[in-house]
């Protein structure tokens, strides 16, 4: 029995040492950071999620890039771009220095390559809509989508020779559309109406090229016409990069390891040799790594104790929130927590449909009932008690000074007695009939903490009765997409530097309105903006848009705008900056020993 | 005997196929959709479509009977969270984490849980059984998250003697397995006891007294093997369970193993990941409850005669 036991259990150590992988032992990357949360695709055309926008910043570059300070776009695989009088067309010529990490030069084609294949169906994600500002992209993506649903209702047998015919079709009917290649390295955008904004959305990842080569590899056609990838193909080594980092090793759930790119133009400017990212899924863990040393930067603080350790620090970096002039900052004992104000704001929607999900009159499709209840929540109380992570009251819905040259406007600010006389003035004197309040929220964070707060605001301030509902995330998108709630929690983070990634959001016919607001004042206000003959005119003109929306249609109301938090020790590291857009160029960040 | 097991034989494509019919029925009918994620835009209408007919999930039937097919031939579709996976990838680098550390803490759990089982036995009602008795209930009340933050707490950020959570060193491996190990150990100790006090006063241990055997050869030898029974019934479901991963732990401790993904398969909706994860698990249990069924015969020639 004796020996028995003494094999099996030798056999099981043995057995669990290789499964372990026990006996590699790595070197610690130059620069180890968590991101925050696992990556769910590098595939530049359908990824959505910040961290694999960050990753997917590091291995690849577009024709711009991001400043690493101001996020604004910088030139980077193009030279600058020429752009015609009307400011439509775009002419990018690419950096002759510009290679591939196996040495290929990167080729206007290349461009053109992933930009096409970023909005065919079969590929095509939640950013594609932005290369709808190209001219004939959007005709032509609503006919491949039409032929593709058309040529699935046929039997098999006719699908492939008329799939055939239209891929054949839709080839040529790309020729038209306003993105030309002119030589190897010329690309030509001609767009629908001047874009402000167009050369920060070339930063952005859905605009980043891919080898075109390798990727074609793993190009599957569909027998209706649809055209997706295996996505094996941004695997290590089965791709090539353009970026000042290549990726040489993606352990599921566990890491992804990045070394500098030899043939990238601007290598002199990297300071890094290897970066580890790890994948972290409690923030509590990933503290504690953080706190023993394993770890040089936290890209997020999503712990309960967060709150805490931002009032227990003060910050050296510009920018942070919690710098020295904080009055969030009780007794100061380290200075590697930098909370900063994000692109992002957290706000209530109202319904705004003409009669609630219960077929009842809807009292909130009056735009003074909408008013009254944004003037009765006192929103400081809620940022110092309930929130408390030095965030700022949000009275607007575009966090302040975010945009450059974007003129301030100031919203509705907390007063109760306003908001009784606007209840009045709407008809509601006995709030005995007033329908009960519901806020609908998702559970998880502290939704419910703050719905419960602003509650009894509503309870105290203009007499209500209100009830909370907090339910699971996927059903509350599909609650909150249809407009079956009374009052629902939103947040929204702008994609690129300009007011309209905002205001946008609002428009009539937006898929994202989910207050179903629908106001063709304001539809005509961001119409005119885009009419504007200069740039300040437009943005005076869109803060005039803003100024609207937040004082008198209030299909929202803002409560507070997101800080990021970071912890990294700024005596090591470098380079790294709290930029709202949290568009981290690693390129640029250097660790002292 | 051989026709139990052939008789198990027959049952399990059964099973299997029946676990996986009711859990597609579950997956389908759960609402939330599976191609939007929480913060994100909303998904237009034309895009779904595209992505439905990319993963053949256009309609119900079409899908329920595409990933049969794919499951008999060994495929396990792609996830559709983490899109650049497939599932058989992601059961590939998580089974064999989940099955270390697994293994490791059913080793702990077995051993120290029948130690100390057998010393609460011989020992009744004495100091050692109520400190025993002690172990166990901490073991079993005190939740894994618990235990497995104070001893990272303790020993990795205090005192650093171990590595605050990862995988790929045997260091890292000490703390969760440990953890994991716990309530298994706790448990395996209470039923070795009682099965102890029961055989304990049984007549076959009398006559092995009488013919001279040493105490500790009466109680290791002849008391063990027969108290031992009830654990092993245990030890079948308990080693799928283990092997499997424990989202707790893999959460406290960061290790990628198999268990968050059924829960974080069902909180994004990866209707393929769901249906991998239960089909995988479903498969593992029926093989441990095979196996369990064997070893029974050989500790206890009993079985094998009533079979017969």
């Amino acid at each position: 029995m004796a020996k028995y036991v003494v094999t099996v259990v030798v056999a099981a150590l043995a057995l669990t040492w290789l499964l372990a992988g026990a006996a590699v032992k790595h070197p610690r990357a130059d620069f180890v950071f968590v991101n925050r949360g696992t990556i769910a695709t590098l595939d530049p055309a359908a990824m959505s999620w910040m961290q694999d926008i960050r990753l997917a910043l590091t291995v690849w570059e577009g024709l711009y890039s991001y400043h690493p300070v101001t996020t604004e776009p910088i030139p980077a695989s193009s030279l600058p771009a020429e752009i015609s009088s009307d400011g439509r067309t775009y002419t990018f010529r690419i950096r002759p220095e510009a290679r591939w990490s196996n040495g290929d030069p990167v080729t206007a084609h290349d461009f053109a390559y992933a930009w096409r294949r970023a909005v065919e169906p079969g590929t095509s994600a939640d950013y594609a809509f932005f290369f709808n500002l190209i001219e004939g992209v959007e005709a032509y993506v609503a006919w491949r989508y039409e032929n593709v649903e058309r040529i699935s209702r046929l039997p098999a047998d006719q699908r492939i020779v008329e799939r055939d015919m239209h891929l054949r079709e839709a080839d040529a009917r790309w020729q038209s559309v306003g993105m030309g290649v002119i030589d190897e390295k010329t690309l030509r955008v001609t767009l629908k109406r001047p874009v402000a904004y167009f050369l920060d959305l070339c930063a952005f990842s859905t605009f980043l090229p891919v080898h075109r080569q390798s990727v074609e590899r793993f190009k599957v056609v569909g027998d209706t016409g649809l055209i997706y990838y295996d996505e094996q193909w941004t695997k290590p080594y089965n791709t090539h990069f353009n970026g000042p980092f290549v990726m040489t090793e993606w352990l599921f759930r566990r890491s992804i390891k990045l070394e500098r790119n030899p043939h990238y133009w601007d290598r002199q400017a990297v300071k890094l040799n290897t970066i580890q990212m790890l994948d972290v899924e409690d923030a509590n863990t990933a503290w504690l790594m953080y706190s023993a040393g394993a770890v040089d930067w936290l890209s997020s603080l999503d712990m309960d104790y967060a709150p805490e350790l931002i009032r227990r620090s003060i910050s050296p970096m510009p920018g942070a929130l919690n710098g020295a002039s904080s009055r969030h900052v009780a007794t100061p004992t380290r200075r590697d927590i930098h909370a900063f104000p994000a692109f992002g704001t957290y706000f209530y929607n109202f319904n705004c449909e003409p009669k609630l999900p219960d077929g009842t009159d809807n009292p909130w499709y009056d735009r003074r009932v909408r008013q009254a209840f944004a003037l009765a929540v006192d929103k400081q109380q809620l940022v110092d008690r309930v929130i408390r992570r030095g965030n700022l009251p949000a009275d607007t819905f575009i966090p302040p000074r975010s945009i450059p040259n974007y003129p301030a406007v100031e919203g509705l600010s907390y007063d109760p007695v306003r908001a009784r006389e606007l209840l009045a003035e709407a008809g509601w004197t006995d709030m005995s009939n007033f329908p009960v309040v519901e806020v609908l929220f998702n559970t998880g964070f502290n939704h419910g903490q703050i719905a419960e707060a602003i509650c009894k605001m509503w309870e105290t301030n203009l007499g209500v009765k209100t009830a909370i509902r907090g339910i699971e995330v996927k059903l509350f998108r599909e609650d909150k997409k249809n407009a079956r709630y009374v009052v629902c929690r939103a947040s929204w983070y702008g994609d690129y530097g300009d007011p309209t990634t905002f205001l946008e959001m609002f428009q009539s016919e937006n898929g994202n309105n989910d207050s179903h607001f629908r106001d063709r004042t304001y539809d005509g206000m961001l119409d005119e903006a885009e009419r504007q003959p200069t740039p300040e005119m437009r943005l005076a003109k869109l803060a005039e848009v803003e100024r609207y929306l937040v004082n008198d249609a209030l299909p929202l109301l803002p409560l507070y705008y997101y800080v990021n938090i970071f912890a990294l020790d700024p005596d090591r590291v470098a380079n790294l900056h709290l930029t709202p857009r949290m568009m981290t160029m690693l390129k640029y960040v250097e660790v002292s020993p | 005997m051989i026709r139990r097991i052939g008789s198990r034989l027959v049952q399990a494509p059964l099973i299997l196929w029946a676990v996986y019919t009711i859990t597609f029925v579950m997956v389908v009918s759960v609402p939330g959709n599976p191609f939007e994620h929480e913060g994100g835009r909303n998904l237009s209408p034309v895009i779904e479509m595209g992505l439905r007919q990319r993963y053949g999930m256009e309609d119900n039937w079409q899908f329920y009977w595409r990933y049969l097919t794919g499951l008999l031939h060994g495929d396990l579709g792609q996830s559709l969270h983490y899109r650049d996976w497939t599932c058989n990838q992601i059961v590939r680098h998580s089974l064999p984490v989940s099955a270390a550390l697994g293994s490791l803490a059913l080793l702990i759990a077995l051993f120290a849980g029948v130690g100390l089982g057998v010393i609460g036995a011989v020992r009744r009602h004495t100091v050692w059984d109520y400190l025993t008795l002690g172990v166990a209930v901490v073991g079993i009340s005190v939740p894994t998250f618990v235990i497995g933050a104070g001893l990272l707490i303790l020993l990795a950020v205090w005192v650093r003697l171990f590595p605050p959570g990862g995988w790929g060193t045997p260091a890292q491996l000490v703390l969760p397995a440990v953890t994991l190990a716990l309530p298994f150990m706790a448990y395996i100790a209470r039923l070795t006891r009682l099965g102890m006090i029961d055989v304990l006063s049984s007549d076959f241990l009398r006559t092995a007294r009488a013919k001279g055997l040493s105490e500790s050869q009466v109680v290791l030898k002849h008391a063990l093997r027969v108290a031992f029974l009830p654990v092993l019934s245990f030890l079948g479901p308990a080693a799928a369970a283990v092997l499997t991963g424990s989202f707790v732990i893999e959460k406290v401790f960061n290790v990628p193993g198999l268990g968050l993904h059924f829960v974080n398969g069902v909180i994004n909706r990866d209707q393929m990941l769901i249906l991998a994860a239960v089909t995988v698990y479903a498969g593992l249990i029926v093989l441990f409850n095979l196996l369990v069924d064997i070893a029974y015969t050989w500790l206890d020639p009993r079985i094998s005669a009533e079979a017969i």
